[in-house]
């Protein structure tokens, strides 16, 4: 058969439109195909049906967008409040964590501290991190004994330690000052409690955060080492033949007593500093300190503008965030574009095979 | 924001009309191909060429000419009715179609002729679907090769290498 007689036959094999479809057509045409109605939810199942990673593929996005997020947010959370020392806590550095120095100021409040046990085994996952605050208020003179009240209630609400309280009232003015530990995971909404205080206004607030990560490594690392060394030793002195050298292994074993007490003491400290903060609060009334607007407590201007430029500030914060989260996803769908079509092209093909 | 003018409007109405006068047919022999069965190749057909005319503003001319982007669409529109059915294409036409029927019946008192096509047929039923399908695209739509290498997503090169291949299986087949 030549190749003209071939492509006829082809040609002639051409199917054709009825001419009732092909004049329903043009009228459709002509009315610029208008959209035929379709129930929405059955058009809506359909696509799920023959999409069906669809879903999939969103849910992952979702979970991929809020995993990002989350990690982000935990990124930042020790810097928070990390930027300002507070010179007035006076928290030890931790160089001096080493030195147990804080087994003499703890001795009072063991009660309190052993029942933080549970909080102590929760950051045990986490690096060990200190923080502390404090709390400047000022207050109207006649107001300095309320709000010295109101903070100490605010320590009771939150299970806080007092180490110490001062207050003094004249008719000139008045000061009070706390020195507090809050639980470590309560921090935060103390202090935001503490801001909120009636009859106060917030001065100063700084909030400081130190890593004694290493510290809590190095304590842990000589206690080791001492409790196996004082192990050898026993067996040591179970095997000594001499008189001299019992004694000698006898001297030793109770200078590794003291060290793995006091390396136990110093670990104590350092999980204390670590499970509780440190939050110094000082209220000051008189015209110096107090500084208490008159009208203090009524919503004015100043404070709808604070409230309106935290609100953009957060707005903008979360505008950040998820900018920082989509713009992965972006890149990445972008890339996949191709790889998709591609997919998309192979499976539609494999109803021709 | 830009707004749209009436002109701008009428001008691609025409463009399309235009495009929709000259590849309705066209259209249709190839969905029919693919589909094997009047009623669907019709519903293929007419979505098609809503789909063309809702998205006829994105075409773009740079990326290929204006046929081989509605056969495009047609061939989406086509193999997605193919699996939802869940049935595989047999290009050659169907013989209870009297559309194709029609088309030879002023040779068929020749018997030489319905040999021929008798033969025809059955070596297009052994082709493989790709391979039936670029015979529809080629003589059933009238498509160039540049347009079927768009459609296909191949290189022209290729997509005349395939059609070679598929002819010169197809007349061995015929003349066998």
């Amino acid at each position: 058969m030549h190749d003209d007689q071939l492509i006829a036959l082809l040609r002639a094999e051409r199917p054709r439109p009825r001419e009732a479809f092909a004049a329903e057509l043009d009228a459709r045409a002509a009315a610029r195909f208008p959209p035929r109605p379709r129930p929405a939810r059955r058009r809506a199942w359909t696509l799920l049906l023959q999409r069906p990673l669809l879903p999939a593929a969103a849910t992952a996005l979702a979970v991929g967008l809020v995993a990002l997020v989350v990690a982000l947010s935990a990124g930042d959370g020790p810097r928070v409040g990390g930027a300002a020392s507070a010179p007035s806590t006076g928290v030890p550095s931790a160089a001096q964590d080493s030195a147990g120095g804080g087994a003499s100021e703890v001795a009072p409040q063991t009660g309190a501290l052993r029942r933080s046990a549970p909080l102590a085994g929760r950051f045990d996952s986490a690096r060990k991190v200190e923080r502390s605050a404090s709390v400047e208020l000022g207050a109207d003179p006649a107001r300095v004994e309320d709000v010295a009240q109101a903070v100490l209630g605010t320590a009771a609400r939150f299970d806080a330690i007092v180490d110490s309280s001062s207050v003094q009232t004249s008719m000139d003015g008045g000061e009070a000052r706390f020195e507090l530990r809050v639980p470590a995971d309560r921090l935060q909404p103390a202090l935001a409690a503490l801001s909120r205080l009636p009859d106060a206004r917030v001065l100063s607030r700084s909030d400081d955060t130190r890593d004694v990560n290493q510290a809590y490594v190095s304590i842990r690392r000589r206690l080791a080492n001492a409790r196996a060394e004082r192990a050898g030793v026993i067996r040591a002195l179970a095997n000594a033949s001499t008189e001299d050298e019992t004694l000698r292994l006898r001297a030793r074993l109770d200078a590794l007593e003291r060290a793995i007490a006091g390396a136990e003491r110093a670990q104590r400290g350092l999980d204390r500093r670590v499970d509780y903060s440190r939050v110094s609060v000082g209220v000051h009334g008189g015209a110096g300190g107090g500084a208490v607007p008159a009208g203090r407590g009524e919503f004015g201007i100043g404070d709808a503008a604070h409230d309106a430029l935290r609100v953009l500030e957060v707005a903008a914060g979360v505008v950040v965030i998820a900018a920082a989260a989509l713009l992965p996803a972006a890149l990445l769908a972008t890339l996949a574009w191709p790889v998709v079509r591609g997919v998309r092209r192979r499976r539609r093909e494999q109803a021709l095979g | 924001m830009t707004a749209t003018s009436p002109t701008a409007l009428d001008a691609s109405w025409e463009r399309f009309e235009a495009l929709y006068r000259s590849s309705r047919d066209d259209v249709y022999a190839y969905v029919a191909t693919l589909l094997r069965e009047r009623a669907a190749a019709e519903d293929v057909t007419a979505l098609a060429f809503e789909r063309a005319y809702r998205k006829r503003r994105s075409f773009d001319r740079a990326r290929g000419d204006e046929r081989a982007w509605l056969f495009g669409i047609a061939r989406n529109a086509a193999l997605d009715e193919l699996r939802r059915r869940r049935r595989h294409a047999r290009l050659a036409v169907d013989p209870k179609d009297p559309a194709a029927t029609d088309a030879l019946a002023s040779t068929e008192d020749l018997a030489d002729d319905a040999l021929r096509r008798t033969a025809l047929r059955e070596a297009l039923e052994r082709l493989a679907p790709r391979e039936r399908e670029l015979v529809a695209l080629k003589f059933h739509a009238g498509l160039s090769n540049a347009e079927i290498a768009r459609v296909l997503g191949v290189s022209e090169s290729n997509a005349g290498t395939l059609l070679h291949r598929t002819m010169a299986k197809l007349r061995k087949a015929c003349d066998a």
